[in-house]
């Protein structure tokens, strides 16, 4: 069981919701998870409070103590009930709490993968293209029948490289590949997933 | 073939240096070219020594030129021959050099013609890791297996650059797809 642990300073902050009409209180939610999905607006913040007829610091700072909320909670892949006791800490409404599980749920997947893209990485392979040429001469020899393969691979970071290979390179590359992929099929690796669940 | 008019001049020049010296002329000048001697030779040589250096600079130059254009054109030592019978060039020599040109001349284009050429990095070796990821500070229970894979790529000049990325199953199962295509179109060809 898993649950997460709100500071005195997140209570309070949090606690503010019980304060509000529902309709207010899951506009707010609605902002926060905008928030996360990165459509982070000041101004927005302002009109909200503003319209509602509340004090703008609080707004936000609830705000933040939702998204720290969301945040967690994705991050670890809390179930419903985990879900539920760890807002218990800051008692909300059964209403508030309701709208909280349910943007939970209908966000969760977005949130992770949202999480995920800015956990560590290296960069990701986007593509690879290749040709088959047949090199004929150049400056200093002719009548030649090279085979050469050209390729050009693009990776997630923008990098575009140019290289070249003979068959014999690429045909061994692909069998290590191969091999490679091999590896996820294999005993070992299903014994290892087992064990870590 | 074409040659200029200089290269084929120190054809005719070769008449001006004594017919002894000729097979030690063709030896430096083979030697040279295939990398297991060089110029100081003459020094060492009592016979090359005595030769007037700017007619020996003018021969050896030309024959060197003759015969790099010969093995850039692909002749074999028969055209050789029949290419330098129409110059006019003394026939021992002639007959001297296509058989010296006949033994040596796979060797020198492979030292020196196919090596520069100029072309984009060269894959020459891979390297890969399979991890399976389990949490990081941003996001837990991922557990997803990753693939790193490094492939070295070789300059011209002999540096090797290392070229590194990630991909997921499937990505490594579409790579391996589009090399399989990629080694398969030269199997269709020959």
């Amino acid at each position: 069981m898993v649950i997460i642990y709100f500071n005195n300073e997140q209570k309070e902050d949090l606690q503010f919701l019980q304060e509000l009409s529902f309709e207010v209180g899951s506009k707010i939610v609605q902002v926060s998870i905008d928030f996360f999905k990165g459509n982070y607006n000041p101004k927005l913040l302002q009109n909200v409070s503003t319209k509602l007829n509340l004090p703008q610091l609080k707004v936000e700072r609830c705000v933040y103590g939702l998204s720290y909320l969301f945040t967690e909670s994705s991050k670890l892949s809390l179930s419903k009930s985990d879900f539920l006791e760890s807002i218990n800490a800051i008692s909300p409404t059964k209403e508030i709490e309701e709208c909280l599980l349910e943007s939970y749920q209908k966000n969760r997947e977005e949130m992770r993968r949202i999480l995920s893209e800015m956990s560590l990485k290296l960069p990701s392979i986007d593509s690879l293209q290749w040709r088959l040429d047949v090199q004929i001469s150049s400056r200093r020899t002719s009548n030649e029948a090279k085979p050469v393969y050209l390729l050009k691979l693009k990776t997630s970071d923008n990098r575009t490289v140019w290289f070249q290979a003979d068959y014999n390179e690429l045909e061994s590359i692909t069998n290590q590949l191969e091999i490679a992929l091999k590896e996820s099929k294999s005993q070992h690796y299903k014994r290892i997933k087992k064990y870590i669940k | 073939m074409e040659l200029s008019k200089s290269n084929l001049n120190s054809l005719s020049l070769l008449k001006k240096i004594p017919k002894s010296v000729h097979q030690e002329l063709l030896s430096l000048i083979f030697g040279v070219l295939l990398q297991q001697a060089d110029e100081t030779e003459i020094e060492k040589s009592q016979s090359l020594k005595q030769i007037d250096s700017t007619l020996l600079k003018e021969v050896f130059s030309g024959l060197i030129t003759i015969v790099i254009q010969a093995i850039k054109n692909n002749l074999n030592a028969k055209s050789l021959a029949q290419f330098l019978k129409d110059t006019n060039a003394p026939t021992e020599f002639v007959g001297l050099l296509s058989t010296a040109y006949g033994k040596t001349f796979q060797k020198i284009k492979e030292i020196h013609l196919e090596t520069t050429g100029f072309y984009l990095k060269k894959l020459i070796d891979i390297n890969w890791r399979m991890d399976y990821i389990i949490k990081s500070n941003k996001i837990e229970q991922i557990d997803k297996p990753v693939y790193f894979i490094d492939l070295n790529l070789q300059k011209k000049d002999g540096q090797i650059e290392k070229l590194k990325f990630s991909c997921d199953t499937n990505q490594l199962q579409d790579l391996v797809t589009t090399l399989k295509d990629a080694v398969l179109a030269k199997k269709t060809l020959k």
